[in-house]
């Protein structure tokens, strides 16, 4: 049942609920008043009732009373007739149907009826008292009489008069139920209106503020009481809402310009790539616009992650203490891409995690870095271009910077020098770190001609340049080494050149004043052998005018060993003489002319030189190395400068006898009946005289073969070998004769050295 | 030794010059040496030379011109030159009046038979330009 009556009881609440205040005002005083009529009027008519029926009980009593004393001879004298008039002026009391007297033997000795033709059964007298049953008062008394009961008096008496008394009752109830309704009716719409109207007032107000967005609008006070501090709480807080509304307004639109100004573009998008707000600048950007770009996912945007999955990777991983920068490459409308820089944030947007990215156009950026790395490639280009060594290094002497001149000469990479201090990476140059601190320090460029370092074999010379920074806060220095080794090597070689041309010189003039008195020496001499040797006639005759028998003469100039004696003078005149030709050989009065040479009395001569070269002999005896000739027949004259290409010969020689000598030590050992040997070689090659040097001694290995025309190359001990001989050599054919010149060997197997000279030779060449 | 061949020897170097002289004159030349090329102009006045060996380096007149001179006098005189300048190299005047590379000799010779036959052979020469 009960939760019936709470549905009845909300039921009523909802249709309460349903009403404005006005009419809910309304129904509240109708039904307040309507009720507190009907209670008061209920409870008017039953204390009415109640008292109605006391009275006809006493009325009736009274009645009944009365009878009893009337009625009190009439029974004591058993009268039937004065009992009967006594009953009869009961027809005065019409509610009274009936009554009846009984005796003490319960005899009816009277009865009164008010409607005669109504008969109705008469009970039996029962204790005094009443009774109210169907409609009818019934009341039974006793009749005293000497305080002894004689009889009892019935009467039943009908209820119309309290029918009648609840029927004006009601009536009049309802006439001023109806009455007072309408009195309320009126005096409550006249009242409502105090108490609701400014409640309506408020209420329109708020539906109108709420319809219209206008916080401006204010509600009318009109009243002092609650409503109207309602009201003025309202109003007071709409200025606060207007107020604030006004700021926030104020306030976004500030923050909305501020970001829409801003020079990068703001996305913000949710976990999933779709994008919740985007500001003017992304939209100019990319060439969407805002609605556009709101129905678009991130990844259509940005396509520099592949899709959407790479994207939520990165997303999902984005540290939430701080954004993180990456590159990104944007999308534009018309397809276009350009290349941004993206921080990405995380946001907490209303509870919702979001990612707020900052996308900056990279464009000029990029290029600038393109063009600062191009401009950086040219530099370390022009810088690694250089033939010189270029060393940066700062005031403690650590590298800085090293270019390619500087890896090939020291075999250090860029990346293994750079920080070092430079006489770890560089030991050639500890001793330069001294003016490198001077060069710093006094701010002045010091520079180092022609320093020497020596590796391997080889000699190497350096210019050397410091050149301090004088960019102030930048202190260091660039050291700059250019290798003048080729250039001292010229300068070595025209050296050695011009002293050989002055030394030739010289000898010329000597040689002109020393072949006279040789000639002198020599054909006396012949002139003494023609005399003691010859038979002619003339040296007997005169012998035999001297007296003496020419044939004693003979044998006493034998038993002295006279033409001995003249022939070893004549020897020695003839090794004066080759001196003299071989000096005149390098001279330049001989060289002033080119001239068709036999190749191979040219080498012919050169053996012959070789044989006799006094610091030749010293090391290495020519002369114990087999000499084979292999010279084809008919080889042409060749146009050539005849002391220069003996000059090459013998150079070639020097350095076969001395490898032959060498491995002649360690082979004897090792092999018996090895003969060192050197094969002349001579045969029409094209249009050239090709002519071969080749030894049968160790060879050398690819390295020394590539290099041994280079000047100051040396495998020979220091002091032995200049080092410029084959080079020299090389000079002169490949440069003075337009021939060319090479070299086969490899260890083990000897060497070769090839020289191609052409026949037909240039006639107008300077030399 | 009348009808041997008159040869003329010009050398400066005393010693050079008689020495020649002596050796040529011991193989039955008729030799006649002077020191000067003036000395052999004058000579060649009164006598007639088949060949002359001729020094170049001269006191006053040359070797050279002496030749071309005597070469004007008597084109059948042959001439063989005999110079201490290992780089001497015949002018185009001696190459027309007939002077070859191998008539050149430079001092000092090891073994002056070069001279003796080379003597004899251009003497035995039919003179190519008469």
């Amino acid at each position: 049942m009960k939760p019936m009556a709470s549905n009845a009881k909300q039921s009523s609440r909802e249709f309460l609920g349903n009403f404005s205040m006005k009419n809910k005002l309304m129904v509240i005083i109708m039904l307040v008043s309507m009720v507190t009529m009907l209670l008061a009027s209920v409870f008017f008519i039953a204390y009415q009732w109640v008292d109605f029926r006391r009275r006809l009980v006493n009325d009736l009593s009274t009645q009944a009373a009365m009878i009893a004393d009337n009625s009190t001879a009439a029974i004591s004298f058993n009268d039937t007739k004065d009992a009967q008039g006594v009953l009869n002026s009961l027809r005065a009391k019409p509610p009274i149907e009936i009554a009846c007297l009984y005796r003490s033997d319960n005899s009816i000795l009277a009865t009164y009826f008010r409607d005669t033709s109504q008969f109705n059964i008469l009970p039996t007298p029962e204790k005094p008292g009443h009774h109210f049953s169907a409609g009818k008062l019934v009341l039974f008394h006793t009749i005293m009489m000497a305080d002894q009961p004689i009889g009892t008096v019935y009467i039943q008496s009908d209820l119309s008069e309290l029918t009648t008394f609840i029927n004006h009752s009601l009536l009049a109830l309802t006439l001023m139920t109806i009455f007072m309704t309408a009195t309320a009716l009126i005096a409550a719409s006249k009242l409502q209106g105090a108490v609701s109207r400014p409640l309506v007032h408020l209420t329109d107000t708020i539906r109108q503020i709420s319809e219209e967005k206008d916080f401006s609008l204010r509600a009318l006070k009109s009243t002092q009481d609650e409503i109207g501090l309602l009201t003025d709480s309202f109003n007071e807080m709409l200025s606060e809402i207007e107020l604030r509304d006004t700021k926030a307004r104020a306030s976004e639109e500030r923050f909305r310009t501020l970001v829409d100004q801003a020079a990068d573009a703001v996305i913000v998008h949710d976990m999933t790539g779709n994008l919740l707000d985007v500001n003017i600048r992304a939209c100019d950007s990319l060439g969407f616009t805002r609605q556009e770009l709101l129905t678009m996912p991130l990844w259509q945007i940005d396509i520099a992650q592949n899709g959407q999955q790479e994207w939520e990777k990165i997303w999902n991983n984005l540290p939430p203490t701080h954004p993180i920068t990456m590159e990104g490459l944007h999308q534009c409308k018309d397809g276009s891409t350009f290349p941004v820089e993206v921080r990405l944030g995380l946001l907490d947007l209303l509870g919702r995690p979001a990612v707020l990215a900052l996308a900056r156009d990279i464009t000029e950026r990029k290029q600038a870095e393109l063009e600062l790395r191009r401009l950086r490639n040219l530099l370390s280009n022009i810088i690694n271009s250089m033939p010189s060594v270029l060393i940066g290094v700062d005031a403690e002497e650590r590298v800085t910077h090293w270019n390619k001149g500087a890896e090939e000469m020291t075999g250090k990479t860029s990346d293994e020098a750079q920080g070092h201090v430079l006489g770890d990476v560089f030991p050639q140059l500890t001793e330069e770190i001294t003016k490198v601190k001077k060069a710093i320090q006094q701010r002045e460029i010091i520079k180092e001609s022609k320093i020497a370092h020596k590796k391997k074999n080889e000699m190497y010379y350096s210019d050397i340049t410091v050149y301090p920074l004088i960019t102030n806060g930048l202190e260091g220095a660039v050291i700059r080494m250019d290798d003048v080794t080729e250039r001292v090597r010229i300068e070595e070689i025209m050296i050695q050149a011009e002293k050989m041309l002055s030394v030739g010189g010289l000898a010329a003039g000597m040689a002109h004043e020393i072949n006279n008195p040789l000639a002198g020496i020599m054909q006396n001499l012949q002139v003494l052998q023609l005399y003691f040797s010859g038979s002619s006639p003339k040296n007997k005759q005169i012998a035999e005018e001297c007296g003496l028998s020419f044939e004693g003469l003979q044998e006493y100039m034998e038993k002295r060993e006279a033409p001995k004696i003249i022939q070893s003078v004549l020897e020695c005149g003839s090794r004066a003489k080759k001196i003299v030709d071989n000096m005149l050989s390098f001279s330049r009065k001989s060289e002033k002319g080119f001239a068709e040479r036999d190749m191979a009395k040219l080498l012919d001569l050169t053996v012959e030189l070789a044989a006799n070269d006094y610091n030749l002999k010293k090391k290495y005896d020519f002369r114990q190395i087999e000499i084979i000739r292999q010279y084809d027949e008919n080889i042409p004259e060749v146009f050539c400068e005849a002391s220069q290409i003996q000059q090459v010969f013998l150079n070639i020689f020097k350095n076969g006898a001395q490898a032959l000598s060498e491995d002649k030590r360690t082979r004897l050992i090792a092999q018996e009946g090895y003969t060192p040997q050197i094969i002349l070689r001579l045969a029409i090659d094209d249009e050239m005289v090709r002519i071969e040097i080749e030894d049968n001694g160790p060879g050398m290995d690819e390295t020394t073969r590539k290099r041994m025309f280079e000047p100051f190359f040396t495998t020979k001990d220091v002091g032995v070998g200049t080092g410029l001989g084959l080079s020299v050599s090389y000079f002169i054919i490949a440069e003075n004769h337009h021939g060319q010149m090479e070299a086969e060997s490899s260890l083990g197997n000897g060497c070769k050295i090839i020289i191609r000279l052409p026949i037909v030779g240039k006639k107008n060449s300077t030399f | 030794m009348d009808t041997s061949h008159h040869i003329l020897i010009i050398d400066d170097d005393t010693s050079v010059c008689w020495s020649l002289a002596r050796f040529l004159d011991e193989f039955g030349f008729n030799i006649t040496a002077v020191e000067s090329a003036e000395e052999g102009l004058l000579l060649m006045e009164d006598n007639s030379f088949d060949a002359g060996v001729i020094d170049l380096r001269l006191p006053g007149i040359s070797g050279d011109a002496f030749i071309i001179e005597a070469h004007k006098k008597v084109p059948a005189m042959r001439f063989l030159i005999h110079t201490g300048s290992s780089d001497y190299e015949l002018s185009q005047e001696l190459i027309d009046i007939g002077i070859r590379k191998e008539d050149v000799f430079i001092k000092p010779l090891l073994d002056l038979n070069v001279i003796r036959e080379a003597l004899e052979k251009i003497i035995a020469e039919d003179l190519p330009h008469d």
